[in-house]
């Protein structure tokens, strides 16, 4: 008996998984047609996500709930925009999130208020081998032929926005050293995808 | 602006920078501007943030607090009637009816049907009790924000096969990157020079108006009558397991408290029902176990 309802949850996980991709779309399509029920499990399905990466830039609870008011606002008014064969509805509306993010954090630069969320990890977390996409395969496997810096550079720039004076005090790198090499680090990733 | 200044592998440059979010506010403004002006730079961005995309999946999720929900639904526009599933009535039917409806009021009937697209029977949830037929619209909800919090604790715990980034060190003073450069050499040109006219930082999404709502609708459609399946076979399999449940239910309070049951529903009433006569006398007593012939 315990093992059978173990083997249900497991089947139910694998099934959710499997559908959660779609879902996204099919409610993001939803929402293009001012379908705000469907919006508002599009929320309840992405919130997480896309709080987890603007928090990780603006680094204040209150910043990141002003984001993620208009951030959502904005997915509402271009969601017909939105092309699925371009893109996952994900890093769709991850990649509008990051772009009010980092406005709003270089805005606001080292104003009071709120005091910072500190990060104790600011790198990246582990993907589960199964949730590896062959676009972030790629991805990766570029950005690990750069040398180790400026992989970390990198990251620590995607994943926190630091602007390049912040990232040269974070990484101990002269200013011009670091800008030069953040942009052959780009032009590297970029021949290599195109490859 | 400036844009015959700039060439091509400096507008990539500053294109990904943009999505990196490496900028400094007055290169940001600029980009902003740029990206308002410029196609093609526009369409640099876009391709940097499709490239570079995928690194979200390497975010682990927080759960926002609560009020955030609230203050968007209060900024979205009030609902308008929905387009798609407009009812019109055949003619004849106005003939037959009785109460011809002058104001069909599309409103609330498109929405209900939605709704119930958009539901997703889950008998399988564990905490759900066995009612598949009350609360259809809150329901699906939760499983997905489950979900999500599902996959963040996946990410969380590494499990064997996790996939690390090739070197994710904390940096190790590596002697490779020399510094002959004198340390406090500010940052001085920006790839784009800042427009005269301090440039309002304003967001400004333009993408391309094209196709996409087509494909989108198509696939949503084809999601739908496939959704529609899995939600009959799923309804199908609740009202199944409902019965085994009240049918296990019966046995067992037969068994173990046989006074409690109603007489509608005691055994032999019911074997009465189904046309097979029973002396209620005779019944109950069980024959003696084996070994008891043999005591004394």
């Amino acid at each position: 008996m315990q093992g059978f309802s173990e083997r249900l949850a497991r089947e139910r996980d694998a099934v959710v998984d499997i559908d959660t991709g779609v879902d996204i779309t099919w409610l993001l399509a939803a929402a293009s047609n001012g379908d705000q029920d469907a919006f508002e499990r599009l929320y309840a399905a992405t919130s997480a996500k896309l709080y987890g990466v603007v928090l990780r830039i603006v680094r204040r609870h209150d910043l990141a709930a002003t984001v993620m008011e208009d951030a959502y606002l904005a997915i509402w008014n271009s969601a017909g925009e939105f092309n699925p064969g371009q893109s996952s509805a994900l890093a769709w509306m991850v990649a509008i999130a990051r772009r009010l993010a980092i406005d709003v954090s270089r805005q606001s630069g080292a104003t009071e208020g709120e005091p910072e969320v500190v990060e104790e990890n600011e790198g990246p977390g582990a993907v589960p081998r199964h949730a590896l996409t062959d676009a972030l395969k790629r991805l990766l496997t570029c950005i690990g032929r750069l040398e180790p810096d400026r992989q970390r550079m990198l990251l620590l720039a995607y994943y926190g926005a630091f602007s390049r004076e912040q990232l040269s005090v974070k990484l101990d790198m002269p200013a011009d050293l670091l800008k030069d090499a953040l942009r052959r680090s780009l032009i590297e990733v970029e021949e290599c995808l195109k490859t | 602006m400036p844009e015959d200044v700039i060439d091509a592998p400096d507008t990539d440059v500053l294109a990904g920078e943009y999505v990196l979010g490496t900028l400094d506010p007055e290169e940001r403004a600029a980009a902003h501007n740029l990206i308002s002006a410029d196609a093609a730079f526009a369409a640099k961005v876009k391709v940097w943030e499709r490239r570079l995309g995928e690194l979200h999946l390497m975010v682990e999720p927080i759960e926002p607090e609560g009020d955030v929900w609230p203050r968007i639904k209060a900024r979205l526009p009030e609902p308008k009637p929905q387009p798609e599933p407009a009812i019109t009535l055949p003619e004849f039917n106005l003939e037959l009816e009785p109460e011809p409806e002058p104001e069909p009021e599309p409103e609330p009937e498109p929405k209900e049907e939605r709704a119930a697209e958009l539901e997703l029977p889950s008998p399988f949830e564990p905490t759900a009790t066995p009612e598949p037929a009350s609360g259809p619209a809150d329901a699906p909800a939760t499983p997905s924000a489950e979900h999500v919090a599902e996959n963040g604790k996946a990410a969380e715990a590494p499990p064997a096969d996790v996939v690390e980034l090739p070197s994710w060190q904390p940096a190790a003073s590596e002697p490779a990157v020399a510094k002959p450069a004198p340390p406090e050499a500010p940052v001085a040109e920006a790839p784009v020079k800042p427009p005269a006219t301090a440039p309002a930082p304003m967001p400004s999404f333009i993408p391309p108006k094209a196709e996409p709502t087509a494909a989108m609708i198509e696939i949503a459609q084809k999601l739908r009558s496939v959704r529609r399946h899995l939600a009959g076979w799923r309804v199908l399999a609740a009202v199944m397991a409902l019965a085994l449940v009240a049918l296990a239910g019966l046995v067992a309070v037969w068994r173990y408290a046989p006074e409690r049951v109603p007489p509608m529903l005691r055994p032999v009433a019911l074997m009465r029902l189904a046309g097979i006569s029973v002396d209620t006398g005779a019944l109950p007593r069980r024959p003696l176990p084996p070994e008891s012939q043999f005591e004394e």
